[in-house]
Parts: structure tokens; sequence; C-alpha cells
């Protein structure tokens, strides 16, 4: 509980100035917080891209036995499931149509071809994990070069 | 020649328990983003870590005291309390990432998902205190923590830039996204500088009954085992740099990151970070769970020694019971490992001052140190880890937020 001055519900001057840093982090942790913004929404686009990446790296990795299928299926299937996280991000919310719908429709199909790979990967099927690493990485470029004006 | 070996396995235990999921993660999170701007902040991390755990075993050799044993005496319980409010509640988290990051190499290796290897792994970190001593844990699993030069040697084996390498060596301004460099700066001093490592090092000088003539000893191996436990860290770097950078692969997963030396060694490669991931960070909750153990022990005054039955320490063998368990919790809960980790690391960084600047204070106490007090360098040094675990203190909270990702 809070010491008060007598007779009154006002904390004390001591109370108030002690208080007085933890409320400048909380002010500059809440202004850091903030909603959905164009630059958020850039970040998350870069870092929605170098999952796609990481997926199509996780799968030559496997095809050139460098790791095992139970860790690529594994990394593969936990990569598509953070990528149906970004496409659901509150964070698209901050940018006009134009820019929203190819980032989302990008997205979609990034994470559905992680999926088609972790697929590929259980049925050890190389030719098609071939293509859909080109697919991907088409698509990984694509979502990178929608742009996103950033600038208030 | 029993003086050699002793330094030799020191050197071993500091370079083969440097590497644990923090410094792993944050050192690859930077060479991903930041190529190898941020090295700098491994060498100050490893060189602060160097001098402060220099100072714990020079405290505990001449006073035979360990940390919390001294703080409580010299600064009273009141102080003593707040510190070990502060210290528990920063090494549980770290435990809960170490625990965590053992249970990610069981996935990796198995396929079953990290929620069902946490207890387990808890488990078997419990048994190995309970049954185990000291040299057991200290230096059996250290040793083994060696498979962390794997990095090392991946890093050399891909030829980096050497002047490029020596570039980031100096502290610079990034060229871009400032928040997040800073952020990951924070995060590798909060990794590289755990409170833990120093209170584990200053109660393992009293479980080995150090005195005056350990102090060579001790100044050799904090400098050598903390220095070359760094370049684990920058191999790591090294490793994300090169691998991960072009490709603009940012580090937000530990599923990423056996591709660091599968992309240097192929298969190998892959068994390597395994075992390095496993092993350094077993060794790592290990240690934690003793010095949370030791904290409360040594603070509050019960008896304690990892050499003794449980039955003879029952308080301070009950304390690491109960904690190993709540410790892994969160990654049976499914917390996400690497944002346990990166927070976890920050607030590490956050409590540096509550240790280290009554450390220094002791440090120039006589009545503990008698006439090994620090000189006017170490008195320098402690002072600007001091100034800058102040300012880690004062940015890490808005830097969580603003660059955490």
């Amino acid at each position: 509980m809070l010491a008060t001055s007598p007779g009154t519900s006002i904390p004390s001057a001591d109370v108030r100035r002690r208080a007085r840093p933890v409320l400048l982090v909380t002010a500059l942790a809440l202004a850091a917080c903030g909603g959905p913004t164009p630059e958020k929404a850039a970040q998350a686009r870069d870092r929605a891209a170098s999952t796609a990446t990481s997926a199509g790296l996780v799968a030559s990795a496997w095809d050139s036995g460098a790791a095992p299928g139970i860790y690529a299926s594994d990394a593969l299937a936990g990569m598509a499931k953070a990528l149906e996280k970004d496409s659901a991000a509150p964070v698209w919310s901050a940018l006009p149509g134009p820019a929203r719908d190819p980032i989302l429709r990008e997205l979609g199909i990034l994470r559905a071809t992680t999926t088609a790979l972790d697929s590929a990967v259980r049925r050890r099927d190389r030719p098609t994990l071939d293509a859909l690493r080109g697919s991907l990485g088409d698509h990984g470029r694509a979502l990178t070069a929608v742009e996103i004006d950033t600038v208030p | 020649m029993s003086r050699l070996i002793e330094i030799a396995l020191g050197i071993v235990t500091g370079i083969g328990g440097f590497l644990e999921a923090g410094s792993l993660a944050t050192a690859a999170q930077a060479g991903s983003e930041f190529r190898y701007d941020l090295i700098w902040a491994v060498i100050v991390g490893a060189v602060c870590l160097a001098f402060l755990v220099e100072m714990s075993g020079r405290l505990s050799a001449i006073s035979k005291h360990t940390i919390p044993d001294a703080l409580r005496e010299r600064f009273g319980i009141r102080f003593f309390a707040v510190a070990l409010i502060i210290m528990e509640l920063v090494m549980f988290m770290v435990m809960a990432t170490e625990l965590g990051g053992v249970a990610i190499a069981l996935e990796f290796a198995s396929g079953v998902s990290y929620r069902w290897w946490a207890l387990p792994v808890g488990f078997v970190a419990w048994i190995l205190l309970w049954k185990g001593t000291f040299g057991l844990i200290e230096k059996g699993v250290s040793v083994l923590g060696l498979i962390t030069l794997a990095f090392v040697v991946g890093a050399i084996h891909l030829h980096p830039p050497l002047a490029e390498v020596a570039r980031g060596a100096v502290p610079r301004l990034p060229a871009h996204d400032h928040a997040r460099y800073w952020f990951l700066a924070v995060s590798i001093l909060g990794a590289s500088i755990s409170p833990y490592l120093f209170a584990f090092y200053s109660a393992g000088a009293v479980e080995d009954k150090w005195d005056v003539s350990h102090l060579t000893i001790n100044r050799i191996t904090a400098g050598f085992g903390m220095g070359f436990g760094g370049i684990v860290a920058i191999g790591a770097l090294i490793l994300a740099a090169i691998i991960l950078h072009p490709l603009d692969v940012q580090v937000d997963s530990f599923a990423q990151l056996p591709l660091l030396l599968t992309g240097a060694f192929g298969r190998v490669g892959f068994a390597l970070f395994v075992c390095s991931l496993a092993i350094a960070c077993f060794g790592a909750a290990q240690e934690i769970a003793l010095t949370a153990a030791y904290m409360l022990a040594q603070g509050l005054g019960w008896r304690w020694s990892e050499n003794l039955p449980p039955a003879e320490d029952a308080r301070f063998s009950l304390a690491y019971t109960i904690l190993i368990p709540l410790a892994a919790v969160p990654a049976a809960a499914g917390v996400d490992i690497l944002k346990l980790t990166n927070i976890s690391m920050v607030l590490s960084a956050a409590s540096l001052p509550v240790i280290v600047a009554p450390l220094l204070i002791l440090m120039n106490d006589r009545r503990y140190v008698r006439d090994y007090g620090n000189g006017w360098f170490s008195n320098t040094v402690v002072a600007l880890i001091t100034a800058l675990a102040f300012v880690l203190a004062v940015v890490s909270f808005p830097l969580l937020i603003k660059g955490g990702g």
C-alpha cells in the first residue's frame, strides 16, 4: 500500500519522487508498444520472408543428407505454423489494401508451400521437394518486393 | 604438476562452460542480422566476466566467504533480501531457458516435442545434483562442453574475412535498426556477464577449499578460461554471419540454429550441434540450480555443500529439488524458448548492478580481502563494469519492448 500524507489520500512527496522512474519507464514502454504501424509491418514482412528462406535451407540440408528427416520435418512444421501466425497478425491492419492484399496472398502461398515441403520430406519425395524449393524462393522474393511506405 | 593440472582443468571448465542457450542464441541473432558488427559486445562481455570471476575467486580464497554470505554480512539482511529475490528470479528464468535448450536439442534428435522432454530433463539434472559431487558438476559437464569448440572450428573452416572480423571488435554505431542492435548488444552482455557465473565460481572456491596459494591459479583460470570461452560465442556469431546473413535470414527460432554447423560440416555438423546444445545447456542448468540453492543457503546461514550427502544439508538440497521442476514448467507448457531466452538475458543484464556494485565495495574492504584488495586498475575496470551495469539496467526494458522483435 502506498504511504500517504497524514489526513489525506494523496501519496507523499517521497513516494511520488520514488515512483517517478517507474512511471517514466512505464510511459516509455507504452510508447514503444503502441499499435500496428507500417514500420512494424515492414519488420513482420521481413521476418516472414526470413522464415520462408529458412524453410528452404532446412529442406536443402535434408536433401543433401546434412540434416535428418526427423529434424527437417519438425522444423518445417514449426515454420509453417509461424507463417500461419504471421498471416493472422494484427500488424497488417496498419497497411492500405494495395500493400496488405499481396502480402497476405504471398504469406498464404508460403505457408502452403512450407507445409507441402514437410509432406515431401516425410514421403522422401525429392523431385517434388526441388520444385517446391524453387517456388518458395520465388514467393519469398515476391513478398519482400511488396513496398511498404514507412515514412509517416 | 598438480597445480598445472588444476590450471588446465580450470581453463577447460571456463571454455566448456561459457556457451549456453543464451550466449549461443544471442550470438547467432547478432551474426545473422548485423554480420560481425557485434563481436565487440562478446569481447566486452568476456573481459568483464573474467574480471568479475577473478574477484569472486579472490574474495572467497582470502575471506572464506561466498558472495551471498559476504553480501548479507556486509550490507545487512534488508539489502540481501532484495538482492536474493532479484537474483533468484533471474536465475529461475535463465534455468528455464537452459532446460528448454536441452529439451529442444532432444526434440531435434527424436522428433518428440520439447514440451515432453522438459520434465525428464529436469529429473536427470536433479538426480545428478542429488547423487553427484561438486567436482563432477563443475568439471565433468564442462569438459564435455568442449564439444562447443565445434563452432570455432566451423568458423575457421569457412574462412571468414579476417579484416571484417577484426573491425567488428571495435564498437560502432549500426547502419540500420538501432533499437534492435542495442537490444542484441545488451542481450549478449547479459548472456556473457551472468551473475550466476561468478556466484557459482565463488561458491566453488569455498567448496574446493581455496586459500592464498590459489590466487595465481584463480587469475590464470579466470583470464584464459573466460577469454577463450568468449571465442566459442564469437565462432557461433561468425557462422551465422557467413551462413545466414547473406540470405537475410534472421534467427527467430532454435530450429534455424543447426544450419550453422550443417553448413560447415554436413551431417556430422548436425550431430555436433545437437550434442553442443544439449551438453552446454545441461551444464548451465545444473550450475544455475546449484547457484540458486547456494544463494539461499549461504545467505540464510543454512548448511551447504554439494559434496555432502543431501541428508546432511537438507534445506540446501530441498532448495534445488523444488527449483528444478518449477523451472521445467515453462518449457513443458510450450513457452517459446527463444523469446524466453532473450527476456532472460535482458533481465540478467538488468540485475547486474545488484551484485557488481556491492562486489566493488567488498573487494576494497580490508576486513574481507586483507592486503589482496583491488589495485587501481581492477577498481577502474569494475567501476566501468558497474557503470555499464547501471546503463544496461536502465536501457534494457525499453530496448526489450522496442527491439525485442
